[in-house]
């Protein structure tokens, strides 16, 4: 029981590592794209839909 | 038993929410935060035209991420091409993974522990009354949400513009209209003339859903927000677990009735609706839940403080 309980635990690692990987390297991929500068503009400036004006 | 140490959380929320929204100046002048900060994100719902904002909302620059390929114009059949080619090159990398990073190393607990609108509801459901738990099927809407109103209408729908919109904040989002819709409109007497159906239709929705957190536990949370239905899978991979000890349960529900979020936690702990908010474990007599051995150094920090809100 126990040895399954680890056997789980360690699958769930490796897909934790996994998951971790792939974000890092989304978000590497993403600034490069320069994606924060598109919604830094939205950001700065009032945004009508967010405040329900259309 | 109970651990005062816990009380840390509300604590955690009320740094997060002040923390996030410390721009002061733009509560005086109705302007917003211009600075360098507003190229991150938070990992939480916390809206960008807050006067008071210093960060970006996660949900607000995916849609804007996704509707920059400008929408999909199906009267001009010679753009389709270039437009699909558009909006397959504008998926939001840098927030998904930024999210997922979180949700990787926390599962949901950026929900239970530094979210503003979050907090709100569970201030909101002190107010005494009778409580109710809500139909759990509710819990789905949120996924539905997700995926249609911050990836597919905003990659494909066409604004009157001719452009993408963000239509979850356009239509939907209740945070937007109390952190960035109240306040501008009461801080700038020039936007207050334009309001129109739209305002009154997000009001509409928002007074619905502060009336409901009077009566359910957050319902918003559980029911309707597309970054709690994004981080809910991680819970299922992340660092940080809970984790209960079945054997030795008594069916007591001490647990059950502190949940944040309703949930039967003998049952049901840890699922993709579990905020990792530690109510349970500060509440169950027996010592029952813990958190997992690579969240220790995280146990430390919640256990023995002794800080009361
Ligand atoms: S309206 Fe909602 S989703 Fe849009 S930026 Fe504001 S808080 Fe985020
Ligand atoms: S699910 Fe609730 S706590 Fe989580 S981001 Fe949405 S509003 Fe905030
Ligand atoms: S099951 Fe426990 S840790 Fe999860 S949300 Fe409910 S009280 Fe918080």
């Amino acid at each position: 029981m126990n040895d399954q309980i680890a056997q789980k635990s360690g699958q769930t690692s490796k897909t934790t590592i996994f998951v971790l990987l792939v974000a890092l390297a989304m978000i590497i991929i993403g600034f490069r794209n320069g994606e924060h500068r598109s919604y830094f503009q939205k950001a700065v400036m009032v945004c009508t839909q967010c405040i329900g004006l259309g | 038993m109970h651990r005062p140490g816990l009380k840390i959380r509300f604590w955690t929320q009320a740094a997060a929410t002040i923390g996030s929204n410390a721009y002061l100046a733009g509560l005086k002048t109705g302007s917003l935060y211009t600075g360098v900060l507003k190229h991150a994100c938070v990992p939480t719902l916390n809206c960008y035209s807050c006067p008071a904002a210093l960060f970006s909302c996660p949900i607000g620059a995916m849609q804007v991420t996704v509707a920059g390929a400008g929408g999909l114009d199906l009267t001009a059949l010679h753009t389709i091409g270039a437009r699909l080619t558009a909006i397959s090159t504008s998926f939001p990398l840098l927030v998904i993974g930024f999210l997922a990073l979180v949700g990787g190393l926390v599962g949901r607990a950026a929900c239970g522990w530094v979210c503003p609108f979050g907090w709100f509801q569970e201030l909101l459901h002190r107010i005494p009354s009778r409580k109710f738990v809500g139909p759990q099927i509710l819990k789905y809407l949120k996924y539905l949400i997700l995926l249609v109103f911050v990836f597919i209408l905003p990659a494909f729908w066409l604004d009157e513009f001719d452009g993408g919109e963000p239509s979850f904040c356009k239509y939907l989002c209740p945070a937007g209209t109390l952190e960035g819709g109240i306040p501008l409109a009461w801080l700038q007497p020039a936007l207050r003339s334009q309001l129109g159906w739209l305002f009154t239709w997000k009001m509409s929705l928002l007074a619905l859903l502060l009336v409901a957190s009077v009566f359910f536990k957050r319902p918003f949370c559980r029911w309707g927000c597309p970054l709690g239905a994004f981080y809910g899978p991680f819970n299922r991979v992340s660092v940080y677990k809970v984790s209960f000890d079945k054997a030795g349960c008594i069916e007591c529900g001490a647990c059950s009735r502190k949940c944040p979020v309703s949930l039967d936690v003998p049952r049901e702990i840890d699922n993709a609706e579990c905020l990792r908010c530690l109510e349970c474990r500060d509440a169950c007599p027996k010592h029952l839940i813990s958190i997992n051995r690579q969240a220790r150094a995280f146990n430390s920090l919640t256990h023995d403080h002794g800080i009361k809100p």
